[in-house]
């Protein structure tokens, strides 16, 4: 502690540190025995405290000085007349330092703008991560807030509405709970224009639990959640100001939704956005399934969240679902066999698994910084050593070291502060910009506005002192040490002196080097990772495809009718010229849903429920094979009189292989469970990638739509031609069949794949161009630095040419200066890129992060950029004209 | 008005650390660290002076001959002789007189209102 009061004492006025130095040094060693101080926090305090006092202190008694006291030196002897407190001498540097920085536009603009990308980089990435990671959640006391789910053989999935409904009642260590379903289509009438909107249905406890409070008039009441209830709905904002025109008189006011009535009973904001970006919300009793699904506790339908009781920690809420879910399955064998419960925060749905990434780019961004700001006091250094005899002479004229150190440091902040403008203009542009490119880069739900709240300012305003701190403190060290101060001694200047400085500046530009190749070889890592995965096929052919979904409301359509609906629209899709084949899919492949169910293989014999086998289930059409060309291995694909005539079951080759490994899988039985009749497997295919490129295949089993229909199926066509141009006769013929119904999620299934890429791609694309950034500044600083020395070397390289020495050797010399210090920063670089590569392990995809190939590259590249800096340099060294540098001094 | 007296009005209104290191010197001499401990207990963590203000503060106070340098005492024979004590000067004690005069005549003009009365802290 004494080690470091010792610094703060150096920001105290002499007299003071002189006179009473010690007896504070041994004050500040009794205070750091005080039990108080003994610990890490108590420590932190200590330090924190001493450091805000020395601060004040150095700040008041300076001014003090400023205002009477001893006679002040030449150099400050203020030119105000009368009383100059410490903000004129400040006044006087910023005054002084805006001259020095305009007579040097070059330096000034290259030290602003470098500055300016770092800090630029720096604030978008933290604006991003601020609007995701700290303020993510716009509810009551978010931490709070957890996702509550089912649990079946490792996955996790929804609730069932029955156990939902113990849930609420017996989870006493959580204020509510509530469970909603998001998949339902409404027409609209009764607003400006008819319309398709999207609500969910929820418990009453919906909006309460979320701690969401209406804009107008209220939300639902538990009288409003039972069957026999009036017809009750809760708008969103958004679609209060769409549909209604912000109608004030909207409460109480009716609506006809799929041709029955609503009631309007409130507005919440349009920051409410769970599920998803809904329209309204109505109570999920009055809104039946049209069977009896909301009865059966197998049936997981409903998200569900709860909101823990103050002071409750999340694992107990979970430790408390999940015995509540056990009770259950031992109360309801057969139907809850093998299911559990658990509980997540909210938070990570939103964010998801974006953490590890902001955290990454954050990681490369700082590194962009650093970069920026060893350039700038590489920068500031040259400047400072060719100003040795400015220095010497304002020293010799009675200018004391604090006076000196505090015009470096002014100077040093007046470019932080423009970088900071600078780069907190450039960030609030281009972030914007980059989002609206890449819509899937965030979490749904999140939205990004650089907004000047407070994390914002404090982290620019602590990135503008870093800076200023970081550009400034090595120029006013050497400015102390007195290092710079020969010259006027020796009156030699440029040509002599400056080992020190010299040294200090190699050691940047090594230490530059190094953080460049870090950056460097992470981005090239992602970029491979990218490419590899990009090519990996994902089982079925993904041009001339196009796909929609199309959600039947189940209010209008029982089990026949959806099954007549896709019966008709494969049969009219079917005859047009452009379509080849017509496939339909319960969930499609890269779309992100999926439904796990188990079932019993004939000949298995008894197994314990929870080890039953279990697949990822699809409900398909005839032709969804052929299709999308997943290829059929052996047996048949499905026909029309399956699931109406006969009926069989087609495996992938993923789950033939594990239930019958080295057997034929076709003519083998499943079943669903002891109640159903046993299903033969009638054909096998080939292996899908359902989660994306960057995912094993998933064991698949298809059953035909015809047995099993679900409202809500995709449609996939193979078309002749370009995909798109089909669009609107797909939504002519849906409007034909049912003029209500609207085609949603319309996308070629090249657009799907781009887009289960497209994280990953805007991950690699950042950060290549964060390692763009920093080889570019990386670069800079070795021209400089080589540019720096040949200046300083003018006279000596003069005088070699004057001898007869001759262009090439010249050059040679300096290239091999150059190439020292590259070396030394890639031998540098090349372990701590090892290490940093760990970090990034999760990101890669088939490959390893220590990948020698992709390291040794990037090492030659960095070694290329700096040789070509050296060069450029060295070009220059051999245009000097040996009489006019001989002449100069 | 004798002259100690207009001497010491020049100080008044009293810097806060000031008055409460005349108020902890007016019993006993102490060392920077006793100053600082005395201060703390008496105000029960509500004051704090910590080294650079305390001392920027005594060096000031001691140019304006508010206190002085004491001779160790008797009991600190053992003590570290870089430790210092210091003691309240006449001009000192005059001063804190008068402040607290000044606080007591302020305090009692805002005690004669209602509102404000001898009652608690409202929380």
């Amino acid at each position: 502690m004494t080690g470091f009061y010792r610094l703060v004492l150096w920001l105290l006025p002499g007299d003071l540190r002189r006179d009473f130095g010690p007896e504070m040094l041994q004050t500040v060693a009794l205070l750091s025995r005080d039990p108080r101080y003994q610990t890490i926090g108590g420590r932190l305090r200590l330090l924190a405290a001493l450091t805000r006092d020395g601060l004040i202190s150095a700040w008041r008694t300076r001014g003090a000085d400023a205002r009477g006291g001893r006679p002040l030196p030449p150099s400050q002897q203020p030119p105000f007349p009368g009383k100059a407190t410490l903000m004129d001498f400040v006044w006087l540097d910023l005054r002084a330092a805006l001259r020095t920085l305009r007579k040097n536009a070059g330096f000034t603009a290259l030290a602003v703008l470098t500055l300016g990308l770092g800090i630029g980089a720096n604030v978008a990435v933290f604006g991003v991560l601020n609007a995701v990671l700290l303020r993510p959640l716009p509810y009551d006391d978010p931490d709070q807030l957890v996702v509550l789910a089912e649990t079946f053989r490792g996955n996790s999935a929804n609730a069932s509405y029955p156990n939902v409904a113990d849930w609420q009642e017996r989870a006493d260590l959580f204020e509510g709970i509530t469970g909603f379903d998001d998949r339902k289509v409404f027409n609209l009438t009764g607003g400006d224009m008819p319309q398709q909107v999207y609500g969910a249905s929820a418990t009453a406890g919906f909006f309460d639990v979320l701690g969401v409070a209406p804009l107008r008039g209220r939300t639902f009441r538990p009288d409003d959640d039972v069957p026999e209830a009036a017809k009750v709905v809760v708008l969103s904002e958004r679609l209060w100001r769409d549909a209604f025109g912000a109608d004030e008189q909207i409460v109480g006011r009716d609506l006809r939704m799929n041709g029955e009535p609503y009631t309007v009973i409130g507005v919440v904001p349009a920051s409410l956005r769970i599920p998803n970006r809904e329209d309204l919300w109505v109570p999920l009793a009055t809104h039946p399934y049209g069977d009896d699904r909301l009865q059966v506790r197998s049936e997981t339908i409903l998200e569900v969240i709860g909101r823990l009781k103050p002071g409750v920690t999340l694992a107990q809420g979970r430790d408390q679902i999940s015995a509540i879910a056990a009770a259950l399955a031992a109360n309801h064998p057969g139907e809850l066999d093998g299911r559990g419960a658990t509980a997540w925060p909210l938070r990570d749905d939103v964010v998801g698994n974006i953490e590890p990434v902001l955290d990454l780019m954050l990681a490369a961004v700082g590194i962009v910084l650093l970069i920026a700001v060893v350039n700038v006091t590489n920068m500031s250094l040259a400047r400072a050593v060719t100003r040795r005899r400015e220095v010497s002479l304002r020293m010799a004229l009675g200018a004391g070291p604090w006076r000196l150190a505090r015009g470096q440091l002014i100077e040093s902040g007046v470019l932080a502060v423009s970088g900071g403008v600078l780069g907190a203009t450039f960030a609030s542009w281009i972030v914007p910009w980059v989002l609206a490119m890449n819509p899937d880069a965030l979490p749904t739900g999140i939205t990004v506005e650089l907004a000047p709240d407070a994390a914002m300012l404090a982290f620019v305003a602590g990135l503008v002192t870093l800076s200023t701190l970081g550009a400034g403190l090595v120029p006013v060290m050497l400015t102390r040490s007195r290092r710079l101060t020969g010259p006027l001694q020796d009156g030699s200047g440029a040509a002599s002196g400056g080992a020190f400085a010299t040294r200090v500046r190699n050691g940047l530009v090594v230490v530059e080097v190094a953080l460049s190749l870090v950056l460097l070889a992470g981005a090239a890592l992602l970029v491979q990772s990218l490419t590899r995965a990009a090519r990996i096929e994902p089982g079925f052919a993904t041009e001339g495809l196009l796909t929609a979904r199309i959600d039947l409301p189940v209010t209008e359509y029982d089990a026949d009718a959806q099954r007549r609906f896709f019966d008709q629209l494969r049969e009219r899709l079917g005859g047009l010229p452009r379509i080849q084949s017509v496939g339909l899919v319960s969930r499609l492949p890269l779309s992100g849903a999926t439904s796990i169910s188990a079932f019993d293989v004939d000949g298995m014999g008894e197994v314990p429920a929870d080890e039953r086998p279990a697949a990822h289930i699809r409900t398909v059409g005839p032709g969804y094979f052929e299709a999308l060309s997943i290829p059929l291995v052996r047996g048949r694909t499905f026909d029309e009189n399956d699931g109406v005539s006969t009926f069989g079951v087609i495996v992938d080759e993923e789950l033939a292989e594990q239930l019958w490994p080295g057997e034929e899988a076709i003519g083998k039985q499943i079943r669903e469970s002891a109640a159903t009749p046993w299903v033969p497997v009638v054909g096998v295919v080939g292996r899908t990638r359902h989660w994306g490129q960057l995912f094993a295949p998933t064991q698949t089993l298809y059953l035909p739509y015809k047995m099993l229909p679900e409202a809500s199926m995709h449609v996939v066509l193979r078309t002749e031609g370009e995909p798109a141009t089909l669009t609107p006769t797909l939504r002519e013929i849906v409007r034909e069949i049912d003029p209500a119904l609207p085609v949603n999620d319309v996308q070629s299934m090249e657009e799907r794949v781009a887009g289960s890429l497209a994280r990953p791609r805007f991950n690699t694309a950042l950060l290549s161009v964060f390692a763009a950034v920093a080889v570019a500044l990386g670069a800079l600083g070795i021209y400089g630095t080589i540019a720096w020395s040949v200046a300083q070397r003018r006279r000596e390289i003069g005088v070699r040419l004057a001898l007869g020495a001759r262009q090439g050797d010249v050059r040679r010399m300096v290239v091999a200066q150059g190439l020292r210090l590259t070396l030394l920063g890639v031998a540098l670089g090349v372990p701590a890129a090892l290490a940093a590569a760990r970090l990034i392990e999760s990101q890669l995809f088939q490959i390893e992060p220590t990948d020698p190939a992709t390291l040794a590259a990037v090492a030659t590249a960095i070694g290329a950029v700096a040789l070509a800096a050296s060069w450029l340099s060295a070009r220059q060294a051999t245009r000097v004209d040996p009489l006019t540098s001989l002449r100069t001094e | 008005m004798n002259k100690t007296n207009d001497d010491a009005e020049r100080f008044l209104p009293l810097r806060a650390n000031w008055f409460h290191i005349l108020v902890s010197l007016a019993d006993s001499d102490r060392h920077g660290y006793g100053i600082m401990q005395e201060v703390e207990e008496r105000t029960a963590g509500g004051v704090h002076l910590w080294p650079a203000t305390l001392y920027g503060s005594i060096k000031k106070m001691l140019e304006e001959k508010l206190i002085a340098e004491a001779g160790s005492p008797q009991d600190a024979a053992g003590d570290d002789p870089r430790r210092r004590y210091y003691t309240i000067s006449n001009l000192g004690l005059e001063v804190l007189r008068c402040e607290t005069h000044r606080l007591e005549t302020l305090v009692a003009g805002a005690r004669a209102k209602p509102a404000v009365g001898h009652g608690e802290r409202t929380p």
